[in-house]
């Protein structure tokens, strides 16, 4: 065995060995109020230093819906325009990859839990498509969606070339001011 | 099982010390990464980290204003924003490369954290992943082989012959972050019921924003279906657990790389796949990558029916001329080159052509038609010897190159007695 020294230096890497093991190995277990509990000595560290993570890829249940977002922009002269959050089912296939963080974005984007970004977002939109002439008024947020149909009974089961999305809903509007102006 | 056994196997598996061959291998495809990822999110630079779809308070908001974020302390303005990610990007070239690699290292951890934490609403796994990783190599000895550091080192007669052996112990925490996260990633997912049942993989394939290329029939009948869910669960279990077994490892990881391909090609989730398999080298031990090389290096000289080695000729009696042989063999991974201190007895039995005190001037190497070199020219030979050397080659044939390259050398002869303690 190499030995580590001095031996301050050996202590600490001990150290600094169990506590990232203890203090990471916690924080990427599932979900639970026991995960909650231990994980909070560790909050401030782990946030800061930003070592958190979760590995729920997909689980515990995949997403079942297919959706789409659109924005529709409403300008001073009445007129509307709509834009369609970018959507990797329809761009080729390396610029799909260049823009995967687009469509990590949109998935976000679209979620309940991030609220919190919908006046950003609609911002963002309005600002994308400024008119100095025909300034933007109001953004509004909408959510297309269409559930995945469940297997077929058979041993086929078909995929189709698209998804249409029949539901929808406007989830956010924003007024537009004038210190949005790009 | 005593205490001390325990303490044991604690102290072997972390501090052992192994060649740095996985890890130096480990840091050059993280920088890789790093770049490609740089690369997809160069376009967008201004809309991710600027005024553009968040705005700084918000990011706050999202990380609780906890996160390290050095987008704080930075000036206003899109300059300062392009500054601040070319930083990030000249760190994970120089990463890659292995110059100054811990400073690099630290560079690239804080610049990537920051980007991430000013915009939360693009991570990934594979960026938390990315981010414990560097944070570990930073405490590594990951500059020790493979690196600008080492040739360096070599240059100034401060290391010799193979890289040092190193404690492993932050290879281990990469190892143990890899299969926790297959392991915590298969506890997430058998708490789904469509996991369990086998369906879940008909709806990842249905999710259209992660199309990629089809894959035909495989997706379109549900034994197939269940065959890939289970066997996902299957993968990831052992991923987490049947890796630490040495004689199942290999299978493990050659499984690992072909689940990953298989989402690789069908959905689209760039560079998760990458990021993943990179870190399987962590789990390759150095003998069996150098085992495997120097197959390979039989194998290509065989196939393209390679030259003799060329000979080099250097003066063994002078401590510059052998730090800068050092580092020339360490380039020489392809072993292209022989070198031969040209003092040595088999130096004039096999070469009795050989001009002894022209070679107390310069460096020689004898072409295999029996054509000799010296200096700068013997030089511009040996990189051609060298796949390493190519980039500079080019450079080396420009018009005054020879002249301005033979003052050069001539010039460092001179003095090499004065340019270190001979």
């Amino acid at each position: 065995m190499a030995e580590i020294k001095p031996i301050w230096k050996r202590v600490f890497v001990n150290a600094f060995i169990v506590f990232h093991i203890i203090a990471l190995g916690l924080w990427g277990l599932p979900t639970s109020p026991f995960r909650q509990r231990l994980t909070r000595p560790f909050h401030k560290y782990v946030l800061f230093t930003g070592l958190w993570h979760s590995w729920d890829m997909f689980a515990p249940t995949p997403l079942m819906v297919n959706f789409d977002v659109v924005a529709e922009i409403t300008y001073s002269n009445g007129g509307i325009k709509t834009w369609h959050f970018p959507r990797p089912e329809k761009m080729s296939h390396w610029r799909r990859m260049n823009k995967e963080r687009w469509r990590k974005w949109r998935e976000r984007v679209r979620s309940d839990s991030y609220e919190i970004v919908w006046d950003d977002t609609s911002r963002f939109v309005a600002r994308k498509f400024w008119f100095p002439t025909n300034p933007p008024v109001a953004v509004k947020l909408i959510r297309r969606w269409d559930n995945i149909p469940q297997p077929l009974r058979t041993d086929h089961q078909p995929i189709p070339p698209e998804y249409q999305k029949k539901s929808s809903f406007e989830f956010h509007e924003y007024k537009v001011k004038r210190e949005d102006a790009p | 099982m005593s205490l001390k056994i325990l303490a044991q196997a604690w102290n072997r598996f972390f501090f052992d010390p192994i060649a740095p061959t996985s890890l130096a291998i480990y840091r050059i495809l993280t920088g890789l990464v790093f770049l490609w990822n740089a690369g997809i999110l160069f376009e967008d630079v201004e809309e991710f980290f600027g005024d553009g779809v968040l705005t700084e308070q918000t990011a706050l908001l999202l990380n609780g204003g906890q996160g390290m974020n050095l987008f704080r302390i930075l000036p206003d303005g899109n300059a300062w924003i392009f500054s601040f990610f070319f930083i990030h990007v000249l760190s994970a070239i120089f990463v890659t490369l292995g110059f100054a690699t811990r400073v690099n290292l630290i560079l690239l951890f804080l610049t990537f954290t920051s980007l991430c934490h000013r915009n939360p609403l693009i991570v990934n796994s594979g960026d938390s992943f990315l981010r414990i990783c560097v944070f570990f190599l930073i405490f590594s000895p990951a500059g020790a082989a493979l690196s600008i550091d080492r040739l360096i080192r070599l240059a100034r007669g401060k290391e010799q012959g193979p890289p040092a052996l190193i404690t492993p112990w932050v290879l281990r925490l990469i190892q143990l972050q890899t299969a926790w996260l297959y392991f915590t990633a298969y506890l997430w997912k058998i708490r789904g019921e469509l996991w369990m049942n086998g369906t879940a993989v008909y709806y990842t394939t249905r999710l259209e924003e992660f199309w990629r290329f089809p894959l035909p029939y495989i997706f379109e009948h549900l034994w197939t279906i269940k065959l890939w869910t289970w066997g996902t669960l299957i993968i990831e279990f052992a991923m987490g657990t049947l890796i630490w077994i040495k004689e199942l490892r290999y299978w493990v990881l050659l499984a690992g790389i072909l689940l990953h391909l298989g989402i690789d090609y069908t959905m689209n989730i760039p560079l998760f796949g990458v990021i993943m398999v990179s870190a399987y080298i962590t789990f390759v031990e150095p003998q069996h990558i150098h085992q495997a090389f120097a197959n390979f290096r039989n194998a290509l000289s065989r196939f393209l029916k390679l030259s003799p080695p060329l000979p080099v000729f250097y003066d063994g009696k002078c401590s510059f001329c052998r730090q800068s042989i050092a580092v020339v063999r360490a380039l020489d991974i392809f072993h292209r080159l022989r070198f031969i201190d040209m003092h040595s007895p088999e130096a004039s039995l096999e070469f009795p052509d050989l001009d002894l005190e022209r070679g107390a001037q310069e460096m020689m190497v004898r072409t295999h038609s029996g054509q000799w070199f010296g200096g700068f020219l013997a030089f511009r030979k040996l990189a051609k010897y060298l796949p390493l050397a190519w980039p500079i080659l080019p450079f080396l044939h420009l018009p005054l190159a020879t002249r301005i390259g033979t003052r050069a050398y001539q010039k460092v002869a001179a003095n090499r007695y004065c340019l270190i303690n001979s």
